[in-house]
């Protein structure tokens, strides 16, 4: 597969100032951060609250400017594109191409927009389209995302959060992407919208050829949708790997912690927690020195208190892992005993 | 602390029968948001009530401690508590803001909701909550009351309980927040803690920690627990007993295991096949969600709630609503495919004239 996005060394750091003449803090959001996002596939990005997926996303469309590094966008092989050295009236044209999805519908969509011209405003930015080709295209693409014909002329607060996730949904679609980046698209929904949503985000890829940057806190939808897998921790990548040799064998400790206290909807599965992780995730502002997980790790030694570890590949596979002791740990995965077996229902 | 007498695992501590909910509004018709609720309560056990948002689970919560809003009531039916094992008190038949009440709620019965921040005070320390919330119940000093909340916020582990006394909710963290609530919860040692998505808000390392915590004080006080959240995950890692609800009605109840295992009420195997599994590539299935949304309560059919989604609803279930039909031991289901002979054949379904699976009906 293609590279269509290239992460390389990005780092995002946020200044804070405590009162009028308090000491200025800079809180390190992101650091050092490299990844690569393959044409066609779907990538997620976990990590529990902070741990700075969200800043992430943002900084890879440069609705926040990352404090270093490059992101590299690749419309088509041989043709690359610094996106992070771009001027904002240059950025505009890529702008078709990356789309954002959120988490919270209500939010993202104005109310006093009505949904055609919710789904139109995109395209009239972007002076893509205008007239009948305009309704054409606003029509039908409300079409693919499920919205009937007969709603277009309501306010976003007369339809429910999983057709307004949809409308969301078309607007990011309206313009023809190629990348879609989803952050914590599905969260705010109930189960059985959310798998509507779910199935809805699959059939488009297939439909579309696009690729998804699917941020989430949920293990459970991650492992159902993605290709691959970045956990992040505290501003750092920890791991990242294709998600069944992650959900199977995790390499480091911190993707072990989140597989474990992930509930599994399945009594019999109980019994395989044995104990919750002690401590909470720390504040950004004063990371720990060396390995920014060793304070909650159970396996931590001294070297992990004063050295950080890189990113690096395991046994030559896939598998990345910024562990000191990654090949050597025997983590516990999320799967139940190969073969799968005990489903019910 | 010392922890309550052992009590007997088998003992009703609360019983609903047949309550419904009415809110009711100056110009329009009265709104039925929960009807026929049935459900028993047993020390040192967990019922979790489970459904998707409108379904009536707070309401349901709300009620068994007179919280409803003005303009609802409990219409008819009966909330029978028995704290002391005497001659049970009809929480029902009380007026909300009785003496009767107010010695139930928060001292027997207890209440911890999704976001601390919003129903602790934010002006007040948690130490000075705590302690308010035991000399309110219990008589006793400040000091002495004090020494209770340390012990509890040690109990509840968070560290350095006597410092973080002293400490506002907006200084803790979520977690710690969730804890110090708790803490308060079980300031009175509760016959009954209701737990309204206590975790909901929290990340899942942070949410696994107050699951185990809430497991622990209930195998110390043997306190039961009503647990209410939309989260079959959860559901699967802390009930003993689970209640389905849609639009106001159970659907189905019995215990964890059973009702994972073979799901009988179309609703509770839709929700199931709603949720991706845990399980590798080769095994993947395609999520098969329940189609449409959830109808409002005002145009809720008059059989069973679920006809209008459900994809096996035949003759009888747009009028008339389904009975409690067994399904093996304390495990029920409300549905006419449970009942009729010429209903259509559902796979993993117990209908009459077709042979059960072994152990399945009791």
């Amino acid at each position: 597969m293609t590279t269509l996005l290239k992460v390389e060394d990005l780092s995002k750091t946020f200044t804070l100032r405590s009162g009028l003449f308090g000491e200025i803090m800079s809180l390190e959001a992101l650091s050092d951060i490299n990844l690569t996002v393959k044409a066609g596939e779907t990538l997620a990005i976990v990590g529990e609250s902070g741990c700075g997926k969200t800043t992430l996303g943002r900084c890879i469309v440069r609705a926040l400017e990352p404090t270093e590094g490059r992101v590299t966008y690749t419309p088509e092989p041989g043709r690359d594109v610094e996106l992070s050295a771009l001027k904002k009236r240059e950025l505009k044209p890529w702008r078709r191409d990356i789309r954002m999805i959120f988490q919270d519908p209500m939010s993202s969509l104005n109310p006093y927009m009505r949904v055609f011209d919710l789904v139109a405003e995109p395209l009239r930015i972007h002076k893509a389209a205008r007239g009948a080709e305009l309704e054409r295209r606003v029509v039908s693409t409300l079409e693919k995302v499920g919205i009937p014909r007969d709603a277009l002329q309501r306010f976003p607060h007369a339809f429910s959060g999983g057709q307004r996730q949809r409308i969301g949904i078309a607007r990011a679609l309206v313009l023809d992407p190629k990348l879609v980046i989803a952050d914590e698209a599905v969260s705010a929904l109930d189960v059985s919208i959310q798998a509507q949503i779910l199935n809805l985000l699959e059939d488009l890829k297939a439909d579309f050829g696009l690729t998804y940057i699917f941020i989430s806190h949920d293990l459970g939808v991650v492992n159902y949708l993605a290709d691959r897998v970045v956990v992040m921790y505290l501003g750092h990548i920890v791991e990242t790997a294709p998600t069944e040799a992650l959900f199977e064998r995790p390499r480091h400790p911190y993707t072990e912690v989140l597989l474990e206290a992930l509930p599994i909807a399945d009594p019999t599965r109980r019994s395989r927690r044995h104990e919750a992780v002690k401590g909470e995730i720390p504040f950004l502002g004063n990371r720990p020195k060396g390995c920014p997980f060793h304070t909650r790790c159970k396996f931590a030694e001294d070297r992990c208190r004063t050295e950080k570890p890189a990113l690096r590949p395991i046994n030559g596979g896939e598998t990345h892992a910024a562990c000191h002791f990654a090949e050597t740990l025997d983590l516990k995965g999320a799967y139940g005993p190969a073969p799968a077996t005990g489903t019910y229902a | 602390m010392t922890p309550l007498t052992p009590m007997d695992a088998n003992e009703t501590l609360l019983r609903m029968e047949n309550v419904n909910i009415v809110f009711s509004s100056p110009d329009e018709a009265d709104i039925e948001a929960v009807r026929q609720v049935d459900f028993t309560l047993t020390r040192g056990k967990t019922l979790a009530l489970v459904g998707e948002s409108g379904c009536g689970k707070s309401v349901t919560a709300r009620a068994i401690l007179r919280l409803l809003d003005k303009n609802a009531r409990i219409d008819h039916g009966r909330i029978l508590f028995s704290a002391d094992g005497g001659e049970p008190t009809d929480i029902a038949a009380l007026g909300s803001d009785s003496k009767a009440m107010r010695s139930i709620r928060g001292n027997r019965i207890s209440m911890i909701f999704q976001e601390p921040m919003s129903s602790l005070s934010p002006v007040h320390t948690i130490g000075d909550q705590i302690d308010e919330m035991i000399m309110l119940h219990d008589d006793v000093e400040q000091k002495s009351a004090r020494e209770r909340t340390v012990e509890l916020l040690d109990q509840v582990g968070i560290p350095g309980p006597r410092q973080r006394a002293d400490s506002y909710p907006f200084q803790l963290s979520g977690g710690l927040r969730q804890r110090a609530m708790i803490a308060m919860a079980l300031a009175c040692k509760p016959d009954l803690l209701i737990a309204d998505e206590p975790t909901t808000a929290l990340d899942v390392t942070t949410q696994a920690q107050i699951l185990d915590l809430l497991r622990a004080l209930q195998a110390e006080y043997g306190m039961a627990m009503l647990f209410i959240t939309h989260d079959l995950g959860v559901v699967a890692e802390i009930a003993d007993e689970v209640a389905v609800m849609y639009l106001g009605d159970v659907v189905e109840q019995g215990n964890v295991f059973d009702v994972f295992r073979a799901p009988q009420h179309p609703y509770t195997r839709a929700l199931m096949s709603s949720i991706p599994r845990m399980t590798r590539r080769a095994q993947r299935e395609r999520l098969n969600p329940i189609q449409g949304n959830v109808p409002s309560p005002r145009n809720r059919p008059e059989g069973c709630a679920f006809t209008t989604r459900c994809p096996h609803a035949f003759a009888p279930c747009s009028s008339v609503h389904p009975g409690r039909t067994p399904a093996g031991e304390g495990h029920w289901a409300r549905c006419h495919l449970l009942t009729h002979e010429d209903a259509p054949r559902v796979e993993g379904i117990l209908q009459p004239g077709v042979p059960a699976i072994e152990g399945d009906r009791a």
